[in-house]
């Protein structure tokens, strides 16, 4: 399980979600981060953030596109703003998790792919 | 040789006399006397000679006419005479009642021959033979035949070949009564003797009696009578002729206004009245000053095409012609017989030319046209004989050339409403020219085009070879040059580099400065118009920039038109030089008020144009300011969305817990933590975005209650705020006595502000720095020359501040960025797309605050890759005691912030 934001206070808060939720999540504070994580051999359930300096979500979906291989490990689960939702189009994500959210949400992800 | 000259084969002299009459008359004369024969010689106007044109003799001294009659009646003949000469004595009646019978009596004589006696058609000038003397001395004589043949031997003339002698001569001179010549003034006639009549006596003969010789003076003067008659009637008929011909010329002249047509008349006209062998008609032209041979005949062979392509002549080229023309003003008549060389010497110029060599002529006669005094051309006419020109002939010529000067004149008139159309057509096109420049220049709405199209339009309406445009500049000293239009290309290619764009050459143009002030331009830019001649452009050029005294020497050996280009009639806005190369050209009235009009609409154009484009540049502020905007609504959104994430998701945590029940209290604490902390930011946030919109007019002072503030604890409840979230180490290096005049809440706004910016652009684990010092603002002047209110130094104080500065080793601000970054909306632009977190509100209502608290922000040093210090500073000040208290409340949170996260002071140097 990964959390990947540039924001330490959304990371914190995610940690706290899927702690309560009995998983024990890492994090990367940006897409560079996280891609160097995912083109390990680990398999990651990601919640991703869109926005981010430097190296943004939707960097890190294009840059796993390219490698199939990586790609079918993962899941990802994009966070981003509903206004920035045409930014998302095209890209290769699993699920799109509208912010600000609610722990249900993050919970609907984890029924749908951790059980 | 006999001198005589034979009558022109051609000629038709005879028509001219009445010779049937003229024989009946002698007849009748010979009847009167005892004379057996008679001649009458007759002046010939064309060979000014006297020529024999009748001989009448007796019939039996007639040789070869009738020989039978003169061997038949032979002896009758005295008895006849004497009858004749006792009928005279009797009846003195000078009307001929000639009885049939006798008429045949004498015969005309047809014997010709230079030994003849007075052949028929024997011509003499003066003083040749007896008839030439008597014609010279206008006296009658009366001769023996020795007498006369003395007479021809002395003129070498071979003596009288005829078969018989007569006794004696008698010549008489037939003079023209006195009234004919009365009115022909114009010049003396040079023979007022119309013929000489010679009697003669063949038969043995005694001699004339005196009574007998009055018969014959009585006889020869109602000769002369009747000679003169005809000759009048002749005249009149001639003068009808020549009316019909002026009637028709003059009716077809004020109708017909070809040039072709006119010298076709006047042709016809001077051939049926006089004599001519060579015509020449010039015509002047007082706008031109020039001569225009427009009709040429040489010896009866015209010379084509002059009418269409006239042969030119400057007046100075006929210096004779314009003598005669302009002083004599009079017709010229000028005999070229061989006696008067110096006359075709004189007057070579007039008998050469277009219409040939003309030396040859014997008659000369050059007419004036003239309307009023002036003269408008001339009529030249040669003739092969001479004295061919008579008073009549002159005059009717002249009434001719009278009426054709008329006409000529007339259709120069008729001609000036037409030129009067055509110019105000062309006036119309000009019109139509300076509409379409108008609209043309008030349509562009860029300057520089604008301008280019403005001198471009005033070069081609006035057929300019250079025309520039310099603008006045603000403070008024200096015309610096804006556009320039040069036909020639020389300047363009003087000054145009070869690779050089449009933008090139209208830097390169600028640097073309002229002085104004003082300078002779500003003293005449108050005229409408004026040129500058030679010493007021050296003038110019010695106060001149280098371009400036390259562009004038452009100009040198010439006038300058300028004509100031005025807006309202008022305010100069420049002015335009128009380059006058063709030797000094003067420009036309209209042609200066087409560029006035052009320069009034321009500088309209110009402030519109200028107005226009301040217009766009707002327009262009106005819209980047609205991109701006948008893009701040996106950042603000996102900005605002993470402590709105932040707050949903933990109280949303919160809740779930509850309800589950697993929930701990130190869970509850931190979550809460969580919640109120993100409220924090996200109130601030909100505050900062209404305060930035409460700050929108720059000019707006905010009003701040200032009170002593301690600094370090606005710096520790500002990293305390920040440090709830961050893993950035934040070192605060402050001293707690230093206290500055200041707002509470907004200091700690802006000490949160700059830290928050600080941690946003910094690396994880970068230092970052807050640290304060109390100095005097003179030493700081001393540090940061241009950051102090020197208001306040200058003012004589130089009070106590304190500066702080927040330093970071982040990525750092451009240096063209540094001053942007203050402004609203504006972040620090990044190499990425990626959006930056962040208002953008921050340092601009930073800035407004330390401002509104009498201190200065700033940028003080930034290092791309290396970091950035921003400083400000405040007024000093000492702890109020009353006020203090107000301050305490965040002191101590910044107290229980401090010792949860001890890393503030943990790494502090």
């Amino acid at each position: 399980m990964l959390v990947v934001d540039d924001d330490p206070v959304i990371r914190d808060m995610m940690a706290d979600i899927l702690e309560c939720e009995g998983y024990t999540p890492e994090t990367a504070r940006n897409g560079q981060e996280a891609l160097h994580l995912l083109q390990g051999p680990q398999s990651y359930l990601v919640f991703l953030d869109l926005m981010m300096p430097a190296f943004s979500g939707k960097e890190v979906c294009e840059r796993l596109a390219a490698h199939p291989q990586a790609r079918q490990r993962h899941i990802i689960v994009l966070m981003s703003a509903l206004d920035r939702i045409e930014e998302t189009t095209g890209l290769d994500i699993d699920m799109l998790m509208p912010k600000p959210f609610v722990v249900s949400d993050v919970e609907e992800a984890l029924n749908t792919y951790m059980r | 040789m006999s001198n005589a000259i034979w009558g022109d084969p051609k000629s038709t002299s005879d028509e001219h006399y009445p010779l049937k009459l003229l024989k009946s008359l002698l007849q009748d004369m010979l009847r009167q006397v005892p004379a057996s024969g008679a001649c009458l010689a007759l002046y010939d106007e064309s060979i000014s000679q006297m020529v024999v044109r009748l001989h009448l003799r007796c019939r039996e001294y007639s040789a070869g006419v009738d020989e039978a009659y003169l061997e038949a009646g032979g002896a009758q003949t005295r008895p006849l005479l004497r009858r004749n000469s006792a009928r005279l004595a009797e009846r003195p009646t000078p009307l001929p009642e000639v009885p049939k019978s006798q008429d045949e009596r004498f015969v005309p004589v047809h014997s010709s021959g230079e030994t003849a006696l007075f052949p028929l058609g024997s011509a003499y000038p003066p003083g040749q033979d007896m008839i030439g003397v008597t014609w010279r001395n206008d006296q009658s004589y009366y001769l023996s035949h020795d007498q006369y043949q003395t007479l021809r031997a002395r003129a070498h003339q071979l003596p009288i070949d005829e078969e018989f002698t007569p006794a004696w001569y008698l010549t008489v001179p037939l003079k023209a009564p006195e009234l004919v010549y009365e009115e022909a003034d114009r010049r003396p006639p040079r023979s007022q003797t119309l013929g000489v009549i010679v009697l003669y006596q063949i038969a043995p003969h005694g001699g004339l009696q005196p009574h007998q010789r009055q018969i014959v003076q009585q006889q020869a003067e109602r000769i002369a009578l009747y000679l003169q008659n005809d000759r009048l009637m002749r005249l009149q008929m001639r003068t009808r002729d020549h009316i019909k011909n002026l009637q028709h010329i003059g009716m077809t002249f004020p109708n017909s206004l070809q040039l072709s047509d006119l010298v076709e008349e006047v042709y016809r006209f001077v051939v049926n009245t006089v004599d001519v062998s060579s015509v020449l008609l010039t015509l002047y032209d007082r706008d031109t000053k020039k001569l225009y041979d427009v009709f040429a005949v040489n010896h009866g062979r015209r010379i084509d095409g002059l009418t269409d392509r006239p042969v030119i002549i400057n007046p100075a080229e006929r210096p004779r012609w314009w003598q005669v023309m302009q002083k004599e003003k009079r017709t010229l008549l000028l005999s070229l017989d061989r006696h008067e060389r110096e006359e075709v010497r004189a007057n070579q110029e007039l008998l050469s030319g277009t219409w040939g060599d003309q030396t040859d002529a014997q008659t000369f006669l050059l007419i004036p046209m003239k309307m009023f005094t002036r003269v408008v051309g001339s009529l030249s006419l040669t003739s092969q004989r001479s004295q061919t020109y008579g008073p009549l002939e002159i005059l009717v010529l002249e009434t001719m050339v009278q009426v054709i000067t008329v006409a000529i004149e007339n259709a120069k008139l008729y001609e000036r409403p037409r030129l009067a159309l055509k110019q105000s057509k062309r006036r119309e096109e000009a019109l139509a020219a300076t509409i379409s420049a108008l609209q043309a220049i008030s349509t562009v709405l860029n300057v520089r085009e604008l301008l280019h199209k403005f001198v471009e339009s005033v070069a081609n309406l006035i057929k300019a070879e250079m025309c520039s445009f310099f603008q006045l500049m603000p403070d008024g000293k200096d015309l610096v040059a804006q556009a320039v239009f040069d036909r020639t290309g020389k300047w363009n290619a003087y000054d145009r580099a070869p690779s050089s764009g449009h933008d090139d050459h209208d830097e390169l143009i600028q640097m073309i400065h002229l002085p104004f002030q003082g300078s002779p331009l500003e003293k005449l830019v108050d005229e409408p118009f004026f040129y500058l001649e030679e010493a007021a452009l050296d003038e110019i050029a010695q106060n001149c920039c280098e371009s400036g005294t390259i562009f004038l020497r452009e100009i040198r050996n010439q006038k300058l038109l300028v004509v100031p280009v005025r807006r309202y009639q008022t305010d100069v806005v420049g002015i335009l030089a128009i380059h006058t190369p063709q030797v000094n050209r003067i420009f036309q009235p209209e042609e200066i008020s087409v560029v006035m009009a052009i320069s009034a609409q321009a500088a309209n154009a110009i402030r519109n144009a200028q107005l226009f484009e301040q217009i766009q540049e707002a327009n262009a502020e106005l819209q980047r300011m609205d991109k701006v905007k948008d893009e701040f609504i996106v950042t603000a959104s996102h900005e605002l969305r993470t402590p709105l994430s932040a707050i949903s998701g933990y109280s949303s945590l919160l809740k779930k817990q509850g309800e589950n029940g697993r929930v701990t209290p130190q869970q509850v604490l931190k979550y809460a933590n969580k919640i109120v902390g993100s409220t924090q930011q996200l109130k601030d946030l909100v505050d900062n975005m209404t305060q930035a919109a409460r700050m929108g007019a720059l000019e707006k002072n905010l009003e701040l209650e200032l009170v002593p503030s301690q600094l370090l604890a606005a710096a520790q409840t500002a990293t305390n705020m920040l440090n709830l979230n961050l893993e950035q180490p934040i070192t605060v290096n402050i001293s707690p006595d230093l206290w500055v005049q200041g707002n509470t809440l907004h200091l700690r706004q802006v000490i949160t502000n700059l830290l928050d910016n600080a941690v946003k652009y910094s690396p994880p684990h970068g230092r970052i720095e807050i640290k304060a010092r109390a100095m005097r603002l003179s030493q700081l002047a001393e540090e940061q020359a241009n950051q102090v209110d020197y208001d306040i130094l200058t003012g004589g104080e130089d009070p106590e501040i304190v500066k702080v500065s927040i330093c970071d080793e982040g990525e750092g601000i451009a240096p063209e960025d540094a001053e942007k970054i203050f402004e609203k909306f504006v972040r620090a632009p990044r190499s990425l797309t990626t959006p930056v977190r962040g208002t953008g509100l921050g340092l601009f209502i930073c800035r407004r605050f330390i401002e509104a608290m009498g201190g200065r922000l700033w940028l003080e040093i930034s290092i791309p890759g290396r970091g950035s210090i921003f400083s400000f500073y405040l007024m000093r000040t000492q702890p109020a005691g009353m006020r203090e208290q107000d301050d305490t409340e965040p002191e101590s949170e910044a107290q229980d912030a401090q010792s949860a996260y001890p890393t503030a002071e943990g790494v502090g140097r």
